[in-house]
């Protein structure tokens, strides 16, 4: 079979976990960790019709239950196959599913400026303001599903993760810090969004040849400095993951996977995740929103207290060869 | 296995009340942008709370608040922890145990030079201006041993956890030691584009009578008065004053290296004492930390040192200088 030929496909499977026992740790900090890959090659792995159907099995034999899950399965391909458009401030927003809209803003775009309070860096003056194609299926409740705002502190921290092999994010409760996970996934899928309005000169999508944003093509770029994940798992207070697959491919939600001991150290979890390994490979991130369980934690992982509310560890797992 | 910590800064009030602006398309309960500059300036640039959150939630938030502020600022020992401790911030007050989000907020110093752009590094500062506003209050009213004791301490220390506490305590002592009369050093901080002479510290004395905390027009100050606006907004100094000779000379306390303004501010600063550059020539100090004059000891700085899009400011009246108390912070350096 070809080896892209499942690269304009996506599916979302979700699965329920277990029930496991959560410890009454009350949530403090907030984090993202996410540990970098070993190795240096990425450009050259990508996953491909054997790689996710061993993915696949492996995870289900894992889980109490695996499912496509439509909405985000129609959310991904919508930003694969979505076209860039910058507005400018006079230009209207529109219900296109065809579109990621991209609207910088400025003091200037703000119906009142009484009492603007003078900023302390130039990263304080804008907001990128994005209009997806769809809703994000899992903040169907916020007021703007379909909105994410991004603060150029946020294409540093991107550029900062690619950086590092395990990293945690904290900072104050009520900073956006869950929602990073969304723009994180975002980023990874649409590396041209993040170059086109990221601070940095820098451009991550160097090796991109075409006009065509599709992931197709996306995949096969190298990245200029930073690593992007090909597999991204995003796993909610341990009770349900979501699988995306970057280049293209499907994703799906998974369950029942942690082992109810998973709270007692994170020896543990990696020994629980560790049956992931096989389906989890070197070029994935693993996003980790453990909530109540953080402080357990960090006590185990962290060395230093953080701060927040909440937690989520990105973590590429061990490299298989097989699918080198 | 180690993780790198990355800490993620809160989003300024233009950012979040951009996003109210938004929000407010799709409901109705958002608050107006007044009120999410309300909101911040009570509460500090939390998201949930500026854009989201209930009256009954704002009251809970805003009594825990006073709680901890109430608790923190009732002895010296608290204070002093809670500004000085190397302890993280927490989500909840947990009495000697640092401060908590509703006074404390993660501040990152973004920096293209370091590897990691800065955001490996963190410091804290007050969460609000009515945080901040309260603890100014409470410095305010310490004696002046008691500031000079916790200045000599934090200009030992190599750890500096609360930042933003220091200009206070520094403007404290300069505003207890200018009405007794004190004598320091300063040096004038030169242009490399006017650079002409060599770096001397020259000795720099000020006794002054009264203290005022109206803002009052350049025509109306009166020579030994010390103005120190109560409003937190006042642009460019904390305080200002005219010397014998009729100068106009602000003070800034401050621990940045770099301290650009944008030409606004300094417009901003001569429209509210009612003159310009062109009438009033300006002595600014730059009133610093004996432990931080290695910065300031350079022959001279780059425009960017002092602000950020000012072309054509070096033509006007403005001289600038870095002031030092000694490091025992006395009165008289010996």
């Amino acid at each position: 079979m070809s080896r892209y030929a499942l690269s304009s496909l996506s599916w979302v499977l979700i699965a329920r976990l277990r029930m496991t026992l959560v410890l009454g740790f009350e949530p403090v900090r907030t984090g993202i960790a996410w540990r970098k890959f070993k190795y240096r090659n990425l450009a050259k792995l990508s996953l491909n019709d054997e790689s996710y159907a061993q993915v696949c099995k492996q995870v289900r034999e894992k889980a109490d239950r695996v499912h496509t899950d439509d909405d985000f399965t129609a959310w991904i391909r919508a930003i694969q196959k979505a076209t860039l458009l910058e507005l400018r401030p006079e230009d209207p927003w529109t219900d296109n599913k065809d579109l990621i809209q991209v609207r910088r803003m400025r003091a200037e775009d703000l119906e009142s400026q009484v009492d603007l309070p003078e900023s302390e860096h130039e990263y304080e003056d804008t907001l990128d303001v994005i209009k997806l194609p769809l809703p994000i299926p899992e903040e169907e409740l916020s007021d703007a599903p379909q909105f994410l705002f991004i603060r150029p502190d946020e294409y540093a921290l991107f550029k900062c993760f690619g950086q590092s092999r395990w990293c945690i994010l904290a900072g104050n409760p009520g900073i956006s810090k869950s929602w990073f996970q969304w723009k994180f996934i975002l980023f990874c899928y649409r590396l041209d969004l993040f170059d086109k309005f990221s601070p940095f000169k820098e451009k991550l999508l160097d090796g991109l040849k075409t006009e065509d944003k599709s992931s197709t093509k996306q995949e096969q770029v190298i990245p200029a400095e930073s690593f992007i994940p090909k597999l991204i798992v995003r796993t909610v207070a341990g009770r349900r993951s979501l699988f995306f697959f970057v280049g293209g491919m499907k994703m799906f939600y998974l369950s029942g996977i942690v082992e109810r001991d998973w709270t007692a150290s994170l020896m543990k979890i990696q020994q629980s995740y560790g049956n992931l390994d096989q389906a989890i490979h070197q070029f994935t991130t693993q996003v980790l929103k453990p909530k109540s369980l953080l402080q357990c934690l960090l006590k185990k992982i962290c060395f230093m207290s953080l701060t927040c509310a909440l937690v989520c560890f990105l973590c590429p797992v061990q490299v298989n060869s097989k699918f080198d | 296995m180690r993780a790198r910590m990355f800490f993620m800064p809160c989003p300024s009030e233009l950012q979040i009340r951009l996003m109210g602006q938004i929000h407010r398309r799709f409901s109705k309960h958002c608050p107006t942008d007044a009120e999410i500059h309300e909101r911040v300036k009570k509460f500090g640039p939390f998201i949930p709370i500026a854009l989201y959150w209930l009256g009954c939630q704002l009251d809970a938030f805003e009594k825990s608040q006073k709680k901890e502020i109430a608790y923190t600022c009732s002895t010296k020992a608290t204070l002093y922890y809670a500004l000085q401790s190397a302890r993280p911030i927490t989500r909840h007050d947990r009495g000697l145990n640092g401060l908590s989000h509703h006074l404390a907020r993660c501040v990152v110093k973004r920096d293209r030079a370091d590897p990691f752009l800065g955001y490996a590094r963190i410091q804290e500062d007050f969460s609000c201006e009515a945080v901040q506003i309260a603890f100014s209050k409470t410095i305010g009213e310490m004696s002046m041993l008691a500031v000079r004791e916790e200045l000599i301490v934090i200009n030992q220390s190599s750890y500096r956890k609360m930042e933003a506490s220091i200009p206070i305590y520094l403007k404290r002592i300069f505003e207890l030691y200018a009405l007794t009369g004190l004598q320091w050093k300063c040096c004038q901080m030169q242009l490399q584009s006017e650079s002409t002479t060599n770096m001397k510290w020259v000795s720099f004395s000020v006794k002054l009578n009264q203290m005022e905390h109206n803002i009052t027009t350049f025509q109306n100050m009166n020579a030994g008065v010390l103005y120190y606006p109560s409003d937190r907004s006042f642009p460019l100094v904390d305080m200002y004053y005219k010397d014998e000779f009729g100068k106009l000379v602000g003070i800034q306390a401050t621990l940045a290296n770099e301290h650009a303004k944008p030409v606004l501010t300094y417009q901003r600063f001569y429209d509210m004492i009612g003159t310009s550059p062109e009438n009033a020539e300006l002595e600014l100090y730059y009133l610093i930390l004996p432990s931080e004059i290695e910065h300031f000891s350079q022959s001279s700085f780059p425009e960017s040192q002092f602000w950020c899009d000012g072309i054509g400011l070096q033509s006007k009246n403005i001289a600038f200088y870095c002031l030092v108390p000694p490091d025992d912070f006395e009165l008289i350096i010996p």
